[in-house]
């Protein structure tokens, strides 16, 4: 197993199907580089989702969200 | 590429990495099957990244009422996070919530939601909601959504979706079908105006490779339904298809269900 091979299972934490598995290392790489990418796009959109969620609660609500959301 | 059930699923990948399908290249020469394990797998390792956060936006249903959740939700809940964390909602109490919410901000949240991580959920909207909705997404082209969803919805929220959508968006949404065991269910459900409309946009505006995925799905009855269509169609429909056929938009098996010669 390579190097890129072991990186993109651990991201996936589950075994490569044969035909990921088959790839070029340069190809398996890009492939997890999208991965990460999309990862990172849904942490951020999140944590702003959030932010922007407290912000629309209607006050009386605001300190019971709050410590669900945020804890 | 190795063929339209692969190209299919990586359209199915794209809208799950939320990329343009031309970014996954390096994909080009991987079989359907293994691209379609992949994508249940990064599908859930984007779900497992944030699950506690979509926990705690779930949590929420528990502590306030459903009419103010229901509120809340609309009012200062992006779709992905909403879609998210439905996925974690008691089903009774996220069905609850449902009728309490626009059209369009179901569709946005549906736009979002892989749906065969709540079917529970999903089984609980009515399913004259379902066909609502499904109107709006396939307004929007949300072809991989609808065929997510149509896996999963009841036979009545299906057929109140089916009724909704045209000949031509049905060969969009049968291209990226999630599963292709109901293709069957799907087909009954057209009317003799719909499968016109479907084989049209074939030959006018050359959905050869869409109308190639249906049929390869389709049981004798339905092909042949399908076939007692075909005949009444003008010549120049005969020769378009034997143009596919001949350079290769058309596969063999498919021509010969449309056809009636399998």
């Amino acid at each position: 197993m390579t190097e890129s091979d072991r990186r993109l299972r651990d991201l996936l934490g589950a075994e490569l199907p044969e035909g990921i598995s088959a790839l070029s290392d340069a190809d398996r790489d890009a492939l997890t580089a999208v991965i990460l990418d999309a990862r990172a796009r849904q942490a951020r959109g999140l944590q702003e989702a959030l932010s922007a969620a407290l912000k629309h609660v209607p006050l009386p609500l605001r300190g019971i969200v709050r410590k669900v959301l945020i804890g | 590429m190795n063929g339209t059930h692969a190209a299919a699923e990586l359209q199915k990948l794209a809208h799950c990495l939320a990329v343009e399908p031309a970014e996954l290249g390096m994909l080009a020469d991987v079989a359907s099957g293994d691209l379609r394990a992949l994508r249940k797998q990064i599908d859930n390792a984007l779900f497992e990244a944030d699950k506690h956060l979509f926990a705690r936006i779930a949590s929420l249903s528990k502590v306030v009422p459903v009419a103010v959740a229901a509120k809340m939700t609309e009012f200062a809940l992006p779709p992905l996070l909403a879609a998210r964390s439905a996925e974690l909602i008691e089903p009774a109490k996220a069905g609850e919530m449902v009728k309490r919410l626009s059209v369009d901000y179901l569709a946005d949240v549906s736009a979002r939601l892989d749906a065969s991580r709540a079917p529970e959920v999903i089984a609980k909207i009515p399913p004259e909601t379902v066909g609502t909705v499904a109107r709006v997404l396939a307004r929007r082209q949300e072809w991989v959504v609808i065929g997510g969803f149509v896996a999963v919805v009841t036979p009545d929220a299906l057929r109140a979706s089916v009724a909704q959508f045209t000949g031509e968006q049905l060969l969009h949404i049968g291209f990226v079908l999630e599963d292709s065991s109901r293709m069957d269910e799907v087909t009954d459900l057209l009317t003799e105006a719909q499968v016109q409309e479907m084989l049209a946009a074939a030959y006018d505006r050359g959905m050869w490779a869409e109308l190639d995925e249906v049929l390869s799905y389709l049981g004798p009855p339905q092909a042949k339904r399908i076939a007692a269509l075909f005949a009444r169609t003008p010549d120049a429909a005969r020769a378009a298809a034997d143009a596919a056929l001949a350079d290769g938009r058309f596969g063999a098996a498919s021509y010969a269900k449309l056809t009636g010669s399998g």
